[in-house]
């Protein structure tokens, strides 16, 4: 089932033309791997999606809607930074996600737990790894349908990353779609079912990831030095 | 668990994963294998990767599947047979070709192979 | 409207350190002048004219701390990312930020009107009568002029703060917020002054003049003006302020959070 469409999406910033002729359509109960350079444009197509940024050109449907109340309140925006006033508390985060968003209270407290974070830990408190399971704790237990992931991975130890993806993977659900932009394919390659290239702003490469595995025999970071 | 090769399709390494472990007898006929779900978690890869091995394994009649329990290993004792025969043969057909490739011929391989096996005992 | 509630709920729980400690730095200061002047040697009456023109002071910096630090606001807690995910309609950050700015802005008026009573009725002078009586009888008028002309001239200037966030498509229509604004707030007296030529109508009720002079010294007292109301005046700031809300809500429709 189609839940997100883009038609010929275009940003331009007048000294630069971010993102060019972008169409892609998107299906629930995929896990998508966007990957691109710093600067190719991955953050600025999720912001687009997520509200964030407007278009120059082009469309962006949300389950048949344009970008508004609606597609915000669907879609879950994990951001490449922290978005809560620093005053919070954890509990006050997950509280105020609640007012405003459906959540999963449930599966908040067990992401808390497999992360090892508590409660009335206070937001200035935490490392950059812990901030990153806060937030990524917080969208996954919003009950969405479309997440969009932005670097989730990027300045976390090892442990922590295969901890974030055991994550990932037991929040996926075919009702939903996954989207993660990421500079570090090696990680994400094996969870991503579809692979998408996005380089200088435009798509290089928008393939089933297995297929690619079989028809080019190369793994997916491969590929993408090998192209780029 | 595994470490996959990313080089080549991640459902063909699950299936050769899971034909091993049948041959092996860890995975014994009637067995269930882990859900979708469960295994995909497991092995940290896409769950539709798992749901294609799985399809791919049913298809090829190692595996059989009960709608809404689960996948179960095969209980047709000849096909687990014809498997094991099946890997064998894949593994000495890169074994013979390998030391086809060194120069070595058929006597030499058969006397080099008799040998080793006789140390390592 | 729920999500107003909310979305005030929480800005003001984040801000409620900072408010218990501006009163208490508040209280601390207007009695902190109250002891320093209490102590010297002057006429009663003197004295009591002294610490109303500071409180007045004080006042007037409240009043312009308060809008520059919701002016600020308006760019780190309205146009960020947490409230640009949120499933809300830009409306709401409008009416966040008025509830807010009000809320904070009365809260203050309430709390030095209150001080600065009860430290002139402590001096019991004729000075201070006079000032109690005169805001007696006309200060709801007061209010709801000064209400008034700091609203318009607080969203004026933010509506400046918002275009800034506007995408280049929008470039245009950027700098034609900014000159209109920055012409407004420059010529606003003499756009006045041009429609009152052309029509003179004075609404029915005027806040008469303050004249306070310190018996026998003629040079020491306290005066403000008489304010008339003009009703091509009152209509011309209904009218901006209705144009300013219009456009504030529109251009929260078109911005970006670059980041």
């Amino acid at each position: 089932m189609e839940i997100l469409k883009i038609s010929n999406l275009y940003k331009d910033y007048g000294k630069k033309l971010t993102l060019k002729n972008i169409n892609l359509s998107f299906n629930l109960g995929e896990i998508v791997g966007l990957y691109g350079p710093n600067g190719s444009g991955k953050t600025t197509f999720l912001k687009i999606v997520a509200g964030l940024l407007k278009p120059s050109k082009g469309k962006v449907l949300v389950d048949g809607k344009e970008v508004g109340v609606y597609s915000k309140s669907i879609i879950s925006y994990l951001p490449d930074r922290n978005i809560f006033p620093l005053w919070m508390k954890i509990k006050d985060t997950y509280k105020f996600y609640r007012d405003f968003f459906d959540f999963d209270d449930k599966k908040f407290k067990n992401l808390l737990d497999f992360f090892s974070l508590k409660e009335d830990l206070s937001l200035k408190a935490l490392s950059k790894g812990d901030m990153e399971k806060l937030l990524l704790s917080l969208s996954l237990s919003r009950k969405a349908k479309i997440y969009l992931l932005d670097e989730p991975l990027s300045g976390i130890d090892p442990s922590t990353r295969d901890k974030i993806i055991t994550s990932i993977l037991k929040n996926y659900h075919e009702e939903s779609l996954m989207i993660i932009a990421t500079h570090l394919i090696n990680e994400i390659e094996t969870i991503a079912d579809r692979t998408i290239f996005l380089y200088q702003g435009e798509i290089a490469l928008d393939e089933n990831t297995e297929k690619i595995r079989e028809q080019k025999k190369i793994s997916i970071n491969e590929l993408f030095k090998s192209m780029f | 668990m595994i470490n996959f090769d990313e080089e080549i399709p991640i459902y063909l390494q699950i299936m050769d994963f899971i034909k091993k472990e049948v041959v092996k007898g860890k995975l014994k006929g009637g067995d269930k294998l882990p859900s979708v779900r469960e295994l995909a978690e497991m092995l940290k890869v896409n769950p539709n990767t798992v749901q294609k091995a799985y399809q791919e394994l049913e298809r090829e009649g190692i595996t059989y599947t009960l709608r809404g329990i689960g996948s179960f290993v095969t209980q047709d004792g000849k096909k687990i047979e014809e498997l094991k025969k099946k890997m064998a043969e894949d593994v000495l057909e890169r074994f013979c070709k390998d030391m086809r490739d060194l120069g070595f011929s058929d006597e030499d391989i058969i006397a080099l192979l008799q040998g080793y096996l006789k140390e390592v005992k | 409207m729920r999500n107003v509630i909310n979305i005030v709920k929480y800005e003001i729980l984040g801000k409620k350190n900072a408010y218990l400690i501006s009163l208490l730095t508040l209280i601390g200061l207007v009695f902190a002048i109250y002891a320093r002047l209490n102590s010297t040697v002057m006429n009663r009456d003197e004295l009591s004219l002294i610490i109303f023109v500071l409180l007045f002071v004080v006042f007037l910096v409240g009043i312009i701390l308060i809008a520059i630090s919701n002016l600020m606001d308006i760019n780190s807690k309205d146009l960020n990312y947490l409230s640009f995910t949120l499933p809300l309609k830009p409306s709401v950050l409008f009416l966040k930020r008025m509830i807010i700015y009000l809320i904070e802005l009365l809260s203050f008026l309430i709390v030095i009107i209150f001080l600065t009573f009860f430290i002139l009725r402590l001096y019991n002078t004729s000075f201070s009568h006079a000032v109690i009586n005169y805001f007696s009888s006309y200060g709801a008028i007061l209010f709801l002029d000064f209400l008034f002309g700091n609203v318009i001239a607080f969203f004026l200037v933010s509506l400046m703060i918002i275009a800034k966030k506007l995408p280049y498509e929008n470039r245009i229509l950027k700098i034609i917020i900014y000159i209109g604004c920055i012409l407004y707030l420059l010529y606003k007296g003499h756009l006045n002054n041009f429609l009152i030529k052309i029509f003179p109508q004075k609404l029915p009720i005027f806040i008469p003049a303050f004249d306070y002079k310190i018996s026998g010294k003629l040079e020491t007292g306290f005066s403000a003006p008489k304010i008339e109301y003009f009703v091509v005046e009152v209509i011309l700031r209904i009218l901006v302020l209705a144009i300013i809300i219009f456009l504030y809500n529109r251009l929260l429709n078109k911005v970006e959070i670059r980041g």
